[in-house]
């Protein structure tokens, strides 16, 4: 059965793109990991081993709990697939599911462990590490994913059985990942691979196991259609909310517990900004601080929340009401602008609490850059964004006109100086002339929905 | 009588593929014209272009208004029951036609009219994907009918119903079509199509090539023009 499985999610990505960007994705986790092994002496100059073996672990471990939640809560709203025949199939819930974490954790292993590696091989000529070293470091992140694909996966049996279970189950493993970093406890994986690996290597096998065979177990042989009602908020909200389309998004995001995912969303980007200033810290020899760029780069983090939105619901039978995609689109620009200030906003106001001269063009360029974000994305993409994903076209232009414009926004709000400022205020001028521009064609673009 | 929809030339390709090739019709306001054809036809094609949800070429006018180029227009004036279910995953029955009822510029009264016309009361505050197929299906009609559309589309319409709802859907487009309305409809359900339609057009390879008014011996007619007979 696990071949079906393996075959509909290999053909599931063909019908969102071509069939050679399936493959796009292994050669860039390759390319981009040889191109981070050749730095990875300046890397270990900025980071004590520990904080490294940490962060690594921590990011993998969130990398495979964000696929992993992202495949089984996220499957359910999906039309018919293999997960969901075990309704019309001799085929219990807990088999179906069972499949689907073998297929991903098959699909994962080929398309991100096995190129990583081979990047990590490619670049030993330069970064003069020794194959045991890569082997080990593979092997460390191969089991951090895993684990936390595992936990996603028990995560997941844990929300049918009982939700506060659940939301219990997600703080405690939030709240040992943060403690565990800071060394405010002992965080058992990082102090085991450092000291005693083969140790280490052994409790992760076991740990898993015992997250996929609690997982499995608890898993129920059949979801109870369970019937679930709500009270009638729409009146209420729209008289919040005013306009019709925003009132129905509004109810969903706090339906589909999108102010959680969108909180979560948030906190690898958190981690990868904190390495992001380390590295800048190092580079420059000196302690850099600017809330202006991080206000930037966490604007940029904030992309992630929009297709969030974007999967939230069903939008087809919107093309039976007197509606564009378009209209959609604007809703789901605004929503993400109300959820990113809810997120953000505490965000910025702590990175300038110790210079707050720095408060208003920290929030003057992160909204700028929002907006611009938002505009290309939507441009780009329409009222979806999934398909975006696979499309390496549309990835390519992406990348070109929204990593540039933060890029500089970023390095030039380093420094203070009148040189920076102008740089600043012309890449600004620039950008919201480009959104501008795209945002009226994006109306004329995104008027159907197929 | 007055036109309700008339396509001239009409032409639609989905990339390479050419589906609608040179399309003719005409359909006069009141009638209820069912269009058969075999899977593939283009009958899915042809609603979704006559009620603008997707892009084609050619003449043609649906309530008056051309849904080429006013795809938003046409759909305030049309009710469309789609074939593919497709509901909100968070708003409840109520909810739901609360929404279109916003979105069309209703009165809140309409909403509940509907929940009783419809039968849907037990299931008003049921989130709409949890709803069963047949469900989901009169919803649908419920949220097409709100409005009291000039002319309403059905793409397999009474697929998912069962038989006592498939009589009550009957009486509700027969009390449309009696205040007035029209209906185009793409079934593959013969029996149905000649009980209900004043007209039947046999869509072949993305062209109308039959029209047929009595509709006595629908079946035979349907099979010898596929080429089945």
């Amino acid at each position: 059965m696990l071949k079906y499985f393996l075959i509909e999610e290999y053909r599931r990505h063909l019908s969102l793109a071509k069939r050679y960007s399936f493959f796009v994705f292994p050669a860039y986790v390759m390319f981009f990991t040889a191109v981070g092994a050749v730095f990875i002496n300046d890397v270990l100059s900025l980071f004590n081993y520990r904080q490294f073996v940490s962060l690594v672990m921590i990011t993998t471990f969130i990398y495979g709990f964000g696929v992993g939640s992202f495949e089984f809560l996220g499957r359910s709203f999906e039309g018919f697939n293999l997960v969901n025949t075990s309704a019309i199939l001799p085929l219990s819930t807990r088999k179906t599911y069972l499949m689907a974490y073998m297929r991903d954790a098959i699909y994962y292993t080929l398309l991100f462990i096995l190129p990583m590696y081979a990047g990590l091989i490619i670049s030993l000529p330069i970064s003069g590490l020794s194959v045991n070293q890569v082997s080990f470091f593979a092997v460390t992140v191969l089991l951090s994913m895993f684990m936390g694909y595992s936990a996603s996966y028990l995560s997941f049996s844990l929300y049918y059985i009982l939700k506060p279970l659940y939301f219990a189950f997600l703080l405690a493993i939030f709240a040992y990942l943060i403690m565990g970093y800071f060394a405010k406890i002992p965080f058992f994986p990082v102090e085991l691979q450092i000291t005693k690996a083969p140790v280490y290597f052994f409790l992760s096998i076991l740990f898993i196991a015992i997250l996929f065979i609690s997982a499995y177990s608890i898993t129920p042989s059949e979801f109870k259609g369970q019937s679930r009602e709500r009270k009638e908020r729409f009146t209420a909200y729209k008289k919040y909310f005013r306009d019709v389309l925003l009132t129905k998004e509004m109810l969903d995001v706090i339906r589909g517990g999108i102010l959680l995912k969108s909180t979560l969303t948030y906190f690898l980007p958190m981690i990868l900004l904190f390495i992001f200033v380390r590295i800048l810290s190092g580079v420059s020899n000196r302690e850099i601080y600017s809330p202006i760029s991080l206000s930037v780069m966490l604007s940029i983090f904030s992309t992630v929340v929009y297709s969030w939105l974007t999967i939230m619901d069903d939008y087809r039978y919107m093309a039976n009401l007197p509606l564009a995609s378009w209209d959609i689109i604007k809703t789901h620009m605004v929503t993400h602008v109300i959820i990113v200030s809810m997120v953000s906003v505490p965000i910025i106001v702590f990175l300038n609490a110790s210079t707050l001269s720095m408060m208003v063009p920290s929030f003057a360029l992160f909204y700028l850059n929002v907006f611009y974000l938002l505009s290309i994305t939507s441009y780009l993409a329409g009222y979806r964004v999934t398909s975006m994903l696979f499309d390496p076209e549309i990835v390519m232009k992406f990348s070109l006109y929204s990593v540039v414009p933060g890029i500089i926004l970023t390095i030039s709000s380093l420094d203070q100086g009148i040189y920076s400022t102008m740089i600043i205020i012309l890449t600004s001028v620039s950008m919201i002339a480009i959104s501008i521009f795209v945002l009226k064609r994006s109306r004329k673009k995104w008027v159907y929905f197929d | 009588m007055k036109t309700a929809i008339h396509v001239r030339n009409l032409e639609k390709w989905y990339g390479k593929k050419h589906v609608l090739k040179g399309l003719n019709l005409e359909v006069k306001a009141g009638e209820i014209f069912g269009i058969l054809g075999p899977n593939g036809a283009g009958k899915t094609t042809l609603i979704k272009v006559l009620t603008g949800q997707t892009g084609a070429h050619g003449d043609v006018k649906v309530a008056g208004v051309d849904p080429i180029r006013n795809p938003v227009e046409v759909r305030k004036k049309v009710g469309i029951v789609p074939e593919s279910e497709s509901v909100p995953n968070y708003l409840t029955v109520e909810e739901y036609l609360l929404f279109v009822a916003r979105v069309r510029n209703l009165p809140q009264t309409r909403v509940e009219e509907a929940i009783m016309k419809f039968h849907l009361e037990d299931y008003r505050r049921v989130i709409c994907r949890d709803l069963s197929k047949g469900t989901k299906q009169r919803l649908m009609f419920a949220a097409a009918l709100m409005h009291d559309p000039e002319v309403l589309f059905l793409d397999e319409p009474f697929i998912n119903l069962d038989p006592v709802y498939q009589r009550v859907m009957r009486k509700i487009l027969e009390e449309y079509i009696a205040g007035g309305g029209t209906i185009f409809m793409a079934t593959h359900i013969l029996e149905m199509a000649s009980r209900l339609c004043t007209r039947v057009g046999i869509l072949l390879d993305g062209r109308v090539v039959k029209i047929i008014e009595d509709l006595k011996n629908l079946e035979e007619v349907f099979l010898k023009e596929v080429g089945y007979a």
